[in-house]
């Protein structure tokens, strides 16, 4: 049974968190961030600096992975979830949408949404009310309920990804780069529906290598790199940033310039 | 035309019988991806078990083969493979190898290496003659018993919760374990059901040729073509390749008598062929892209 921290505020707390691959060496240490309750978060950072790692500390994703926690604790609303199976932390209320989409490309998108709701009590009431709540943020999927998910636009299965993690009715969704490869117009749309799903109460966690859109939307920010938070603050003081501005407005790096390239196509 | 008819209806039972063992192969393959090679075993120590209890009783027969082969299946899962979790897969292929070897050596242990007995049971000898063609009630049987197990299969993907779970983890393993779905039971239900695959696949092979034998391992392998030219890992192309086969197989033996035992080689050259012609197989689909 997880021990129950009192003294822990709600939202997501990782604290200390070291993490490495058995096929290398570790990818974070004392990696350590807070999610509060009710906000939206962002955690951003160049290419491999460990934030897909992250996520999947948190999701218990990394043991597909053959990743290993080797110290540090991870708690959900007080609770610990450190080392918990994934299907365990989706029943705690913690969603991820994975990188790059990986909707079931063979499954419909009404299946695909349905599989969110594996989880759920049978006699759950609020499945349907769900199911029709995802589909009122999402039109285009309405219209593509019988169709399989492999022939989506790459928009509409970022946007089926997050209908489906969305089914799972979490208080925390965790998404990752969900801006990778998209047109701005969709990268606009994402954003905001985004925050919809935070106006109507669930936190979110934003992994980003867009920092512009990610400070944007988000109240507070992370940046991540070579396995360290380099530095936290409120989003609007980050976006502001010189050291941001460096690596990722300005620097050589590749996220930066696309980063900057969005945000010109977008008019911001 | 009369003796079109039957032959065609004898290819279709055992198609039936090659479709089933290949629906086996397949469950495992899509929820673990591990190509059991140990599969034609459990078929034909379900064959054994159901031919001993014959006397007994057909129906106590086949509950002690279900019984012993889901629990033989789950057993393997978890305490075989699932600690050979994230190996090479040529260690996993070993491991099913040596089950095979194994559960072979037990057989000719318990049973000895003649044939022993039949399992057709109530199925009997009998025919049921439609107009001129007479169908042996085995046929009959195993063509209807077969029917009724695809549709529960069908329906049972179609329509549970678990159906679903398992086609997604078939078609994406980390997004299906993003949405919760529990691996360990995703597994244990998929070796189960190949299990009473192989029951239902061990009772027909060993009426139909109306012996229980160690060749039945040879025969249930006969099913890799039929997987082959279905499309590998397509749960529709398991039906569809093994009903192929089973029909080439009757009607070569029927027209292609005077050559010899050539229709042996059909399945196979319907095999290559279809690698040459559509390498995924009939059903197997290439990935739909993502961008
Ligand atoms: N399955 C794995 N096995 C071994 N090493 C891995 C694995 N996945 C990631 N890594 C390594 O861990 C480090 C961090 O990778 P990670 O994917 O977490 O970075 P990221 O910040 O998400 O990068 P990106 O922006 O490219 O998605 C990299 O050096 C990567 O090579
Ligand atoms: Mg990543």
């Amino acid at each position: 049974m997880p021990e129950k921290d009192v003294s822990a505020a709600a939202g997501l707390a990782v604290d200390g968190l070291t993490v490495g691959y058995r096929t290398g060496g570790l990818v974070l240490s004392e990696v350590s961030l807070t999610v509060p309750a009710g906000q939206i978060v962002a955690l951003v950072g160049p290419n491999g600096a460990g934030k897909t790692s992250l996520l999947r500390a948190v999701s218990g994703l990394l043991k597909a992975h053959q990743g290993v926690i080797h110290k540090g604790r991870v708690t959900l609303d007080g609770d610990a979830i450190t080392g918990a199976d994934a299907s365990a932390v989706v029943r705690r209320g913690l969603a991820q949408v994975l990188e790059g989409r990986q909707v079931f490309p063979n499954l419909t998108v009404r299946e695909n949404l349905l599989t969110g709701a594996h989880t759920l009590r049978r006699d759950d009431s609020r499945r349907h009310a769900t199911f029709e709540e995802i589909l009122d943020l999402f039109g285009v999927l309405r219209q593509r309920l019988g169709q399989r998910a492999g022939f989506l636009s790459g928009g509409e299965q970022q946007m089926l990804a997050i209908g489906r993690a969305l089914m799972t009715q979490p208080r925390l969704l965790v998404l990752d780069e969900p801006s990778l490869g998209l047109a701005p117009r969709i990268v606009e749309e994402i954003s905001r529906v985004v925050q919809a799903i935070n106006a109507k109460g669930t936190t979110v966690l934003l992994v980003e290598q867009n920092a512009l859109l990610a400070f944007r939307i988000a109240e507070y920010g992370y940046v991540l790199e070579g396995g360290r938070v380099m530095f936290g603050g409120p989003a609007a003081e980050l976006a502001g940033d010189e050291r941001v501005a460096h690596y990722y407005l300005g620097g050589q790096d590749m996220s930066g310039r696309r980063a900057r390239r969005t945000a010109e196509r977008t008019g911001r | 035309m009369d003796n079109f008819l039957q032959l065609t209806f004898q290819g279709m039972a055992l198609g039936c019988v090659y479709a089933l063992i290949g629906l086996g192969f397949v469950m495992v393959f899509k929820s673990s991806g591990v190509f059991n090679f140990a599969h034609p075993v459990f078929v034909m120590i379900s064959a054994y078990i159901v031919a001993a209890l014959v006397p007994h009783g057909f129906g106590w027969g086949v509950l002690v083969a279900l019984v012993c082969m889901a629990a033989l299946a789950i057993v393997c899962e978890k305490i075989i493979l699932r600690r050979l979790a994230g190996r090479s897969l040529y260690v996993v292929i070993m491991a099913t190898l040596g089950l095979s070897v194994m559960g072979q050596a037990v057989v000719a242990m318990a049973w000895g290496v003649n044939p022993r007995g039949s399992t057709e049971g109530p199925m009997g000898r009998g025919v049921l003659r439609v107009g001129g063609v007479a169908l042996p009630w085995t046929g009959v049987w195993i063509i209807t018993v077969s029917l009724v197990l695809l549709a529960v299969l069908y329906l049972f993907f179609q329509r549970t919760r678990y159906g679903l779970a398992l086609r997604a983890a078939a078609d994406h393993h980390e997004a299906a374990l993003a949405q919760g779905i529990n691996m360990r039971w995703v597994q244990t239900i998929s070796w189960g059901i190949a299990g009473v695959l192989a029951v239902a696949a061990g009772v027909f092979l060993g009426a139909f040729p109306r012996r229980v034998s160690p060749d039945m391992v040879d025969t249930a392998l006969g099913a890799l073509p039929a997987l082959v030219i279905g499309g590998f890992g397509s749960l529709a192309g398991a039906v569809v390749g093994g009903m192929s086969v089973g029909l080439l197989l009757v009607l070569g033996s029927g027209y292609l008598a005077e050559y010899g035992g050539v229709h042996v080689v059909l399945p196979y050259v319907a095999m290559l062929l279809v690698l040459t012609l559509r390498p995924s197989g009939l059903f197997g689909h290439h990935e739909a892209e993502r961008i």
